[in-house]
């Protein structure tokens, strides 16, 4: 070091600014220190979930996006919903009669409800309601041949007419997708077919819309006038009560981010988190995992209607071709969480529902084979693959990637087509020609196989087949729990033989909250009423 | 000076329009049909066709263009097809983070390196130096989305002291509006940062150059202290240039780091904008960023012929 | 300055860059032969996803349970080559603009405006917007980002010929009747050479961050085909529980970045007399002060 002094003279600056400098980070440090503790804001006050995507549409009736039903079931009530069982039970009805042989439903409904814009509900609007849903509901269409008509017959009660019995009517009413939601009649019939937009959102739920900024958040605020069921039901039934005063759902599209806000207080749940962060989860103290109880099975969609697909030895070849295991391996977590392995279309503690015909198509893997049939089909190294896929949820595109490395194994090529989430869902179906596979799932508990949404019409692949068609009358026309199980083996059975879409395995939607979270019933998506949120910690 | 403005002025124009014409095509030629998008996947064939219409898209190329010019020269950007509100609007709401982002960022790259290239001028031999001058080298090689992750492992996920998204504004909650803030300006400081020190330090080596020989009488700390009350007033006129140009690469790493911090800025909305095929808008964000850019490097070249008369810009 | 031993004194006066040239050879040849004794770098195997390192995999193994040392050497050739193409697009688009621009008065009005029209955007921002008008994937990749970096080579070598002639020295070829072309290729472009080349480094050294960011946004290269940049973007959901993903890629493209600044630096101070004087002066002024302070 030097032995004279520093010297100041004239337009020295460099001093100065030293000084700056370090009072700059003295400032910082005191900053970030004093920023280590969470916000001011009362924390009992509002409960923000971290979700993966921007949801899109509210419209619970028309949209069937995971991201829609979590968040829309707060805000709408259908006329029948599934209690914590997953049996169908009045929800805006009050219950049903069911005459002239099974084919007329005299549904009363509830005379104590409010729209969430003031007006009270009755039948005009029900009717309003369920003529929509004859329109747009995928299951609908499947029964919709046999409807003679919906009217109101007084008030507060509705007829519903059809030609011959259909035995999934009330549980497709109380479907988790597309269910008959009830909104007031001037709303219905201007909406039709098109989606709500954001100032139709008007339900009779424990909580109303305040504001959807797209791309950033949605807020909801509890309904003042909101009147409940008092039956302890649960599920999407039962008894609601509002006990956080608004909600937020904040879009946060990186994963790590959603688990991370968490601990750092941003926010007291996170969605949709990938399965292989469960053991990082269940090891933290501070939170709590919640694997949804009510899980998707994982599928390979597949483009029946357009592409090299379209032929039957293509999708055979292909499901000969997927390692089913190597696939759930890559993509769903920890075996625990999937074990046993079943493709089926419904879970099996479904018990009505679950089928174990073509068990063993699921279970075939021959590369050989599988080579040999998609060459009969015309599949080969001249024709790439297109695949479909997203990064919102980590798990499709992983299958992507996984799928791509297969057909490459033997000589296949596959490109994939990243986009996010709402825009590959509105590709699928806005644009067959452009896609050969894809990505999707569905709940595992159903309550009728019309739920099992890719034997509906408009469903995206373009599957249709008379096949199937009449194994889905023979359950429609079903009059006892025998003769409906016997339809439900045989549904499985063609889904096996004609390959639709391939089913791989259970995927647990793996949610995690704060300890500020008491009583949350954690059924499927996130009903928040009857939840509340305790004070935030003072001391870590 | 007038006359430089007026010059400049029309260079601006001129080159506002050709951008603004070159996004127009690049993006109605993108495929996809945004009434598609915004109906959504349920829409039918004659919804699609009734907003095609309503929208204007169903006419032919040249003749939107016309349309589309003869709003934009009156300040209407259209409406944005996903918010459902003006574009101007849109962007007025989305500028606060990316404007704060810049701001801040470039006030603290220039706090931290002007004493730092000082430093370096002034004493070249010290192993502060050693090991400064490498580092800016690395700064300006590290890759911006590769060190703000690292800062994630480190700050958020390990030490759990800051947050590691989102964006709160500072009108509302400033101590956690800060909070927010360090990490994503810290990444954006480091390349700026970087780049500056080394400009700076090259053009004080060159008046250095000029000078040396003069000076090199005056041994010892004098020698320093002199050199640099000469030298930086000189020296610092290629910096704000520099502040300019880099602007450039700044809102690239604004992008991104908008991306990682899930910041909802322009960089942000230009994604969104994109991936739904909102025309309005993206073509609103590409005419935003391109007149922030040369306006502000109208500024600083009108500053840098106030500060220096010898310059003469043609 | 040529001739023999001009390497070594310039290895003498800072050895600095050429040992970084060192380091850039070293990667060149770790990724070129590499790839021949490891595993094929999209060999999927879930069954031994996310395992440490290990005999098998020095590196361990990703989400797929693809060997990760493999795709780091491949991502290494694919960034590399890419980065290579786009500079070599760059410096040749953008030197036959500058040398016409500079050359043809007419020309320059209409060029340099268009030039200055892409040089008003962020060459980020305007990457992303031609990539998503030509879809992802490589060859969009290449284009978007040449047309990115040549306007800057073409006003660089649009100012090395202005100033050339304003030095007469244009002037003066053609009164000794050479046509055109012939100035231009004979007399102008070896005189601007050595600015090109110094500028064509830090262009490879700024398309490789550019590929990287582009990947890493998803509008790159596609999988299963690795770069560095979209494996740190298919690290992020496991920087959490692995954090160690992202170690490599990054640190792969900080070397060769910075291997590329100092390459350039180098052969600037070698070819261009006013660096190599600031260069002598740093020390000169080294030793002085270093006997003033004793």
């Amino acid at each position: 070091m030097t032995g004279s002094p520093r010297r100041r003279s004239p337009g020295a600056r460099p001093v100065n600014h030293h000084r700056l400098v370090g009072a700059l980070l003295v400032g910082l440090v005191a900053l970030v220190a004093g920023c280590g503790t969470p916000p001011q804001e009362d924390t009992t006050q509002r409960l923000t979930a971290a979700i993966p995507g921007d949801p899109v549409s509210l419209d619970w009736g028309l949209n069937t996006d995971a991201l829609t039903i979590d968040i829309a079931q707060n805000i709408f009530e259908p006329l029948f919903a599934a209690d914590r069982t997953w049996q169908p039970k009045p929800m805006l009805a009050d219950g049903y009669t069911l005459t002239e042989g099974n084919t007329v439903y005299t549904i009363p409904i509830r005379r104590d409800v409010t729209f969430h814009n003031g007006q009270p509900m009755g039948a005009a609007d029900v009717v309003a309601s369920l003529n929509r849903w004859f329109t747009i509901s995928g299951q609908a269409q499947l029964i919709k041949s046999a409807l003679r008509g919906v009217q109101q017959l007084d008030p507060y009660t509705v007829q519903v007419r059809f030609d011959r019995p259909q035995r999934s009517f009330i549980p497709d009413l109380a479907s988790l997708v597309q269910p008959c939601i009830v909104l007031p009649a001037a709303i219905a019939e201007a909406a039709g077919a098109k989606p709500l937009t954001d100032a139709q959102i008007i339900g009779t739920g424990p909580y109303q819309l305040e504001r959807f900024v797209h791309g950033q958040y949605v807020d909801l605020r509890r309904f003042p006038g909101y009147r409940s069921r008092t039956e302890d039901w649960g599920g999407l039934n039962g008894r609601k009560v509002a006990r956080i005063p608004q909600l937020r759902f904040r879009v946060v599209t990186d994963s790590t981010v959603r688990l991370n806000g968490l601990s750092t207080g941003q926010w007291q749940y996170a969605q949709s988190l990938d399965s292989d962060f469960y053991d990082l989860i269940t090891g933290n103290t501070e939170l709590t995992g919640l694997p949804e109880r009510s899980s998707l099975i994982e599928f390979l969609l597949i483009n029946s209607g357009a592409g090299p697909f379209r032929s039957l030895a293509a999708r055979q070849g292909l499901n000969q071709l997927l390692d089913k295991r190597a696939l759930a391996e890559a993509t769903l977590g920890p075996a625990k969480l999937w074990e046993p392995l079943t493709g089926q279309f419904a879970f099996p503690d479904d018990a009505a529902m679950y089928s174990t015909a073509g068990m063993d198509t699921y279970r075939a893997h021959d590369p050989a084979q599988a080579s040999q049939l998609l060459s009969s089909a015309g599949v080969g190294p001249n024709s790439p693959i297109r695949i479909l896929t997203t990064h919102t949820y980590q798990n499709y595109y992983q299958m992507a990637v996984v799928v791509q490395s297969e057909l490459r194994s033997i000589g296949i090529s596959a490109q994939l087509q990243v986009y996010d989430f709402p825009t590959m869902v509105s590709k699928l179906s806005s644009d067959p020609g452009s896609w050969d596979l894809s990505m999707t799932s569905f709940a595992g508990e159903i309550m009728a196989p019309t739920q099992v949404l890719f034997l509906t019409p408009k469903w995206p692949g373009g599957y249709r087949s008379a096949a199937m068609d009449a194994a889905i009358a023979q359950y429609e026309a079903s009059a006892d729990d025998a003769a409906a199980k016997a339809a439900i083996d045989r549904i499985q059975a063609v889904v096996w033989q004609e390959v639709p879409d391939i089913g791989i395995g259970k995927q647990v939607k793996l949610d995690a909250v704060t300890h500020q979270v008491r009583d949350y019933q954690n059924f499927v998506g996130q009903g928040f009423w009857n939840a509340y949120l305790a004070p935030a910690r003072t001391a870590d | 000076m007038s006359h430089v403005i007026f010059r400049r002025g029309r260079d601006l124009v001129i080159t506002l329009l050709l951008v603004g014409t070159l996004m127009f095509f690049v993006v109605h030629l993108l495929p996809g049909n945004p009434a598609i998008a915004m109906l959504g996947s349920y829409a039918t064939e004659d919804q699609v066709r009734q907003l095609t219409h309503a929208l204007g898209l169903d006419q032919p190329l040249l003749s939107q263009y016309g349309l589309w010019l003869g709003h934009v020269v009156k300040g209407n950007l259209g409406d944005s097809i996903g918010f459902q509100q003006p574009v101007t609007t849109v962007l007025a709401e989305h500028l606060g983070p990316t404007a704060l982002l810049a701001v801040a960022s470039t006030v603290i790259s220039l706090v931290v390196s002007v004493p730092l290239a000082a430093y370096t001028a002034a004493r070249p031999g010290s192993w502060w130096t050693r090991v400064l001058t490498p580092l800016s080298v690395f700064g300006i090689a590290v890759p911006n989305f590769w060190l703000a992750l690292v800062l994630i492992i480190v700050f958020g996920v390990a030490l759990r002291v800051l947050p590691i998204a989102g964006y709160v504004s500072p009108l509302t909650d400033l101590p956690s509006a800060v909070s927010h803030l360090i990490l994503p300006v810290v990444v954006l400081v480091a390349g700026q940062a970087a780049l500056f020190v080394r400009t700076l330090r090259e053009s004080m080596l060159g008046e250095l150059l000029a000078l040396y020989p003069r000076t090199a009488r005056a041994k010892g700390a004098s020698e320093r202290v002199v050199i640099l009350g000469q030298l930086l007033p000189n020296a610092l006129i290629p910096l704000l240039t520099v502040v300019g140009t880099s602007l450039g690469t700044l809102l690239g790493g604004i992008v991104i780091v908008e991306n990682v911090f899930v910041i909802p800025g322009f960089g942000a909305l230009l994604f969104q904008a994109i991936n739904s095929r909102d025309y309005p808008l993206v073509e609103g964000i590409t005419l935003a960023i391109a007149l922030g850019y040369v306006l502000i490097n109208l500024v600083v070249d009108l500053l840098y012929t106030a500060i220096d008369p010898r310059v003469r810009i043609r | 300055m040529r001739g023999s031993g001009w390497l070594q004194r310039a290895w003498r006066r800072d050895p600095v860059p050429w040992s970084w040239a060192g380091v850039f050879v070293l990667v060149l040849l770790v990724i070129s032969i590499g790839p021949l004794f490891a595993q094929p770098p999209s060999d999927i195997d879930p069954l031994i996803r996310l395992r440490g390192p290990s005999g098998a995999h020095w590196l361990g193994t990703d989400e797929y349970g693809r060997d990760i040392l493999s795709r780091v050497l491949t991502a290494g050739g694919v960034s590399l080559g890419l980065g290579a193409l786009v500079t070599a697009i760059a410096v040749l688009a953008g030197t036959v603009i500058g040398l016409c621009a500079g050359f043809f008065p007419r020309a320059d009005a209409i060029v340099m405006r268009l030039m200055d029209a892409l040089l008003a955007f962020p060459p980020l921002v305007l990457a992303i917007a031609l990539v998503a008008f030509l879809g992802s994937g490589a060859t969009s990749e290449v284009i978007a980002l040449s047309i990115v970096y040549a306007p800057f080579l073409a006003r660089t070598m649009r100012g090395a010929t202005l100033s050339l002639s304003a030095r007469g020295y244009v002037a003066a070829a053609r009164s000794s009747g050479l046509s055109e072309p012939r100035i231009l290729l004979a007399h102008v472009l070896p005189n601007a050479a050595p600015t090109l080349l110094v500028q064509a480094s830090f262009i490879y050294a700024f398309a490789l961050l550019s590929d990287a960011a582009l990947s890493f946004l998803g509008l790159g290269v596609s999988a299963p085909t690795p770069t560095w940049g979209n494996m740190v973007d298919e690290a992020r959901p496991y920087l959490m529980t692995e954090p160690g993903f992202i170690i490599f890629p990054g640190l792969a493209i900080v070397l060769v970045v910075m291997a590329l600044n100092y390459l350039g630096d180098g052969v600037r101070n070698l070819l261009e007399p006013r660096s190599r004087a600031m260069l002598d002066l740093t020390h000169l002024r080294r030793r002085d002060l270093s006997r003033g302070d004793s």
